[in-house]
């Protein structure tokens, strides 16, 4: 059992040592005198948890063990960021923006400062009417 | 490569070997943040092991070796900013919306 502890926290390091460049760069595409290489963000999570209850340590040196339960999860994702764009001429970085993500964001962002200061209208009118009355 | 540890916490800066793309060589660099935490509790009569690690990788410039220049062109994400000012101006508002609601609370008060 010590053994596989031991397994199961150098695959974390490894993981954990394995994220490089290559994760967001990716492999140059040419097409006539012009080359494109994607750019991307990458975030990725897991979780694992194992227990081993009723363990017993026989005289031989093995384990009985009794009821084993666990579970674990993995996720992530990517999303585009940029492009890079080299021709003989020059070589640039042109950022991909998402305008779905940033119209989405546009709009509530507008319905929260409609929020915000529709009770502060009202109230300037309340004092507007007490100051005339 | 830069690296900084802090608990569970590494903050890595990598880079790549110059890769030739077209005219130009470029080195691309990014950086790596991991949160990462394991831990065992062997006995008996149980045994108990639990583990996570989150990793977020980032594109942050490009070195490109081009006719004899060498230039770093930042790599910026362009709907985050945008997402991320939009945010700012949602809390900004926010705030000045509950201060001007105090103002206008106060001067009602005083007129009543």
């Amino acid at each position: 059992m010590k053994d596989s502890v031991n397994r199961l926290f150098d695959l974390f390091e490894a993981k954990k040592d394995a994220a490089s460049w290559k994760a967001v760069f990716g492999a140059p595409q040419t097409e006539g005198d012009t080359t494109i290489i994607p750019v991307a963000s990458v975030t990725y999570g897991m979780g694992l948890g194992i227990g081993v209850s009723g363990v017993e340590q026989e005289d031989d040196g093995d384990e009985d063990t009794g009821q084993v339960g666990g579970g674990g999860g993995v996720g992530g994702f990517s999303k585009p960021v940029a492009v890079i764009v080299v021709t003989p001429e020059r070589t640039t970085v042109r950022p991909v923006l998402d305008r779905s993500k940033v119209i989405m964001a546009g709009m509530f962002t507008a319905g929260w400062i409609v929020f915000c200061w529709t009770s502060v209208i009202n109230k300037a009118i309340k004092l507007r009417q007490l100051k005339q009355g | 490569m830069w690296k900084t540890e802090l608990g569970p916490f590494r903050y890595r800066v990598v880079r790549s070997e110059p890769v030739q793309a077209g005219t130009s060589r470029l080195t691309m660099i990014a950086r790596v943040i991991s949160y990462t935490r394991r831990r065992a509790t062997i006995g008996q009569p149980s045994i108990q092991m639990q583990g996570a690690q989150f990793v977020d990788v980032v594109p942050v410039a490009v070195v490109s070796a081009q006719r004899g220049w060498r230039r770093l062109m930042p790599v910026i994400d362009l709907t985050r900013l945008i997402v991320g000012a939009l945010a700012g101006v949602c809390l900004a508002s926010y705030i000045a919306s509950r201060a001007a609601g105090r103002s206008l609370d106060a001067r009602a008060s005083l007129e009543e």
